[in-house]
């Protein structure tokens, strides 16, 4: 195979994984909030977008935005849908760090007349920012595999660049198995990033 | 909107066709995904052989690390090479079982962790064999411990069935574009599509959950 | 060395206007779970009152009825002559967040298990409570929170965070964040129950020096020893009702009813 095409495609692979992991995890923030919004219709909204994101396969979802909407480029719809559906997972991950912050930081904040929204900001969310962030990090690390789906829709990442070189050379080993170890390889450096994150953001005060 | 409504009934008896065969894939990659991940958890989890866990950790890792549609073109696509050949039913099949197995064992390995040691040792101090201890107090209550999660991950299963339609295999998804690439209407189709595949995975989703409040002791 | 900024005036106690706390036929019902059947109870200025009683008994909702972290069922808590509980047509009705704050800026409370913020250090959880609550500008927050650890025992653990502090020392910290919004008043919920019998003394004694500076406490408590040597006055509260109150040192050793008996009895030898 031609492995002078894999930098590119390894790096479009990153691409859509980085992308779609910020828009994910910003508008996750947005799905959180309307989840625990005062508003009922706006929960249900947010019930709704979490249930029907993740209730549809991915490769569904890449097809409808790229064939039945037909309005964006495959690394378009990519990085569109794996937002989306990251949206939905980190809006479930941001949720149960909510609950993971104790029920007594809530009362001390009451007790001492802390403004509601000054309390959430400077207690609430920061803690249940670091009880979340282990679990971002693994989903991000498994994002890196969901994108291979983009092959389907024709996004020229490892994948993609795998199967062309298979179905030219007719060898179906080589290609897979190299980019299986690329693949393998980005999941393990963002794993470390992802840990060394994590030990910064806990270190001194995580129970 | 009654387009709408008439194309997606006539549509649905290929559709309903396509998730009778995902459901199908599900069943099939199940049954040869959970017994194995269930031995390969506990293995991992249980062995005193260094050398062995390190291999079945790595096989897990393997699993769960790499992409299932990379494992299913290996198999598919790369097996042929050294003179393997699967169908594209079985290649699926195959590839599914590999990466469930990873899963799996990773919930059983949790599950098995969440047994408090002093209950093995209670074991131990009664003189009851490892076997006798794995089938009578190991095995049910990691079961139990572990029911909700192994059902949100047929879920999970059932969902990445579509992937068959890389290999054409005739599950939900191909059927829909199938139907997309005769009536150009993808849009309508894969919403239908969309649709079927939410139903059943919000039903389990929520047949989890439900499993979850009940098997606290 | 007083604990407070201000020296409270010798004739406190005769302060005109009437006791500093009144708590006036409260009741608190959780569905139709009654928990408070009519509690009376006063506080004067500079008193220091023990909350003894069985557990279930209502000791803490009590206290949480009286700054509003739960809402009352019916009855009143007054605080220097000013009604706390919002009431609407003869019923208790939730306030408004504006006037929750105000209440419990003025009532301090200090938890059984501490509900230090997590995410700060012993310093940053006094610095911020008086930013967020007060308004306080940083250098003053600062110095103050500098001056209030010092003062509980605590300077040198100034920078720590709560997790990697002890018990005890955590629970100083605690009503240090809580001394320095200056509350007229201080609740106490059980404060050296969840600390290792061997830390409680340091929290005690950090107590008993509030109380000889003149701080207004209500103590619910487990601890017979401090109820007798430092509360003016002790409460016995039991199934949702006052059943005996007196002077500590007479309650205590003389109590006239068979309950309180019993309980103290129980008491002494667990
Ligand atoms: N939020 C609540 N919902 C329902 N019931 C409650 C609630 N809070 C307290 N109770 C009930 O109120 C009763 C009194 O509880 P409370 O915590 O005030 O007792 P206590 O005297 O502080 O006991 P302890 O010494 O164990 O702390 C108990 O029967 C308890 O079950
Ligand atoms: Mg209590």
């Amino acid at each position: 195979m031609d492995f002078s095409l894999l930098p590119a495609a390894l790096w479009l692979t990153a691409q859509i994984t980085i992308l779609s992991a910020l828009i994910g995890m910003a508008a996750g923030v947005l799905v959180v909030l309307a989840r625990r919004s005062r508003v009922a219709p706006l929960r249900w909204l947010a019930i709704a977008w979490t249930d029907v994101v993740r209730g549809v396969p991915p490769l569904v979802w890449l097809m409808l935005v790229f064939l039945g909407v037909g309005v964006f480029t495959p690394l378009g719809a990519a990085v569109i849908v794996f937002g989306l559906v990251a949206s939905a997972y980190c809006a479930e991950i941001y949720r149960s760090g909510l609950e993971g912050v104790a029920k007594g930081q809530y009362e001390a904040l009451d007790a001492l007349g802390i403004p509601t929204r000054t309390g959430r900001l400077r207690v609430v969310v920061p803690q249940a920012a670091v009880i979340s962030a282990p679990a971002v990090v693994s989903y991000v690390i498994g994002m890196v595999k969901d994108t291979s789906l983009a092959s389907v829709i024709g996004v020229a990442e490892l994948t993609f660049v795998a199967n062309r070189a298979a179905n030219r050379t007719g060898d179906g080993i080589t290609p897979f198995v190299t980019v299986g170890v690329l693949y393998l390889l980005l999941s393990l450096v963002l794993a470390l990033v992802g840990r060394a994150a994590a030990a910064r953001a806990e270190s001194g005060w995580a129970a | 909107m009654s387009d709408f409504l008439a194309d997606s009934v006539s549509w649905l008896p290929d559709l309903l066709r396509g998730l009778g065969h995902s459901l199908w894939l599900t069943f099939v990659s199940l049954l040869l995904g959970l017994p194995l991940g269930l031995v390969l958890g506990y293995v991992t989890e249980r062995t005193t052989s260094r050398p062995l866990r390190w291999l079945l950790v790595a096989v897990i890792e393997l699993a769960r690390g790499l992409p299932a549609l990379v494992v299913l073109y290996l198999i598919y696509y790369g097996l042929p090479s050294v003179e393997v050949v699967l169908s594209a039913f079985w290649s699926i099949i195959a590839a599914f079982t590999f990466s469930n197995a990873g899963y799996v064992s990773e919930i059983v390995r949790g599950a098995i962790r969440g047994i408090p040691a002093g209950q093995l040792e209670a074991c131990q101090a009664l003189g009851i064999g490892r076997a006798r201890t794995f089938a009578s107090v190991i095995a049910p209550q990691a079961l139990r411990i572990s029911t909700p999660s192994l059902v949100g991950y047929a879920a999970i299963v059932f969902q990445s069935t579509s992937l068959a339609v890389a290999v054409a295999e005739p599950e939900l998804l191909n059927a829909a574009y199938n139907i997309g690439s005769i009536t150009f209407q993808y849009l309508q189709v894969f919403i239908v599509a969309g649709a079927l595949y939410a139903v059943v995975v919000i039903a389990a989703s929520r047949f989890a959950g439900w499993l979850a409040t009940r098997t606290q002791y | 060395m007083s604990l407070l900024n201000t020296t409270p005036s010798p004739d406190a106690t005769a302060a005109p206007g009437g006791p500093l706390l009144v708590v006036d036929s409260l009741t608190k019902s959780f569905g139709d779970h009654t928990v408070l059947r009519g509690v009376d109870l006063h506080l004067d200025k500079g008193e220091v009152v023990a909350l003894i009683g069985p557990s279930g008994g209502g000791k803490s909702t009590l206290l949480r009825c009286i700054n509003q972290l739960e809402l009352p069922t019916s009855g009143q808590v007054t605080l220097d002559g000013t009604p706390l509980v919002s009431t609407r047509g003869g019923a208790v009705v939730a306030p408004s967040a504006k006037a929750l704050l105000r209440v419990r800026r003025q009532i301090g409370m200090v938890f059984q298990s501490f509900n230090l913020f997590a995410n700060m250090t012993a310093e940053q959880n006094i610095v911020f409570a008086q930013r967020a609550a007060l308004g306080t500008g940083k250098d003053e927050a600062r110095e103050r929170a500098r001056t209030l650890l010092e003062r509980v025992g605590m300077g040198h653990k100034a920078g720590s965070h709560p997790s990697q502090l002890s018990g005890g020392q955590q629970q100083r910290v605690a009503i240090a964040r809580s001394l320095a919004l200056d509350p007229r008043v201080i609740l106490f919920d059980e404060p050296t129950s969840a600390i290792d019998p061997e830390m409680r003394s340091e929290v005690l004694s950090v107590m008993r020096e509030l109380a000889e500076a003149g701080m207004t406490m209500l103590v619910s408590t487990h601890e017979m020893g401090f109820a007798k040597q430092v509360s003016d006055r002790t409460v016995f509260l039991c199934d949702g009702g006052i059943l005996e109150e007196g002077p500590s040192r007479s309650l205590l050793e003389q109590p006239t009813h068979d309950r309180t008996r019993q309980f103290l009895r129980a008491i002494a030898e667990g």
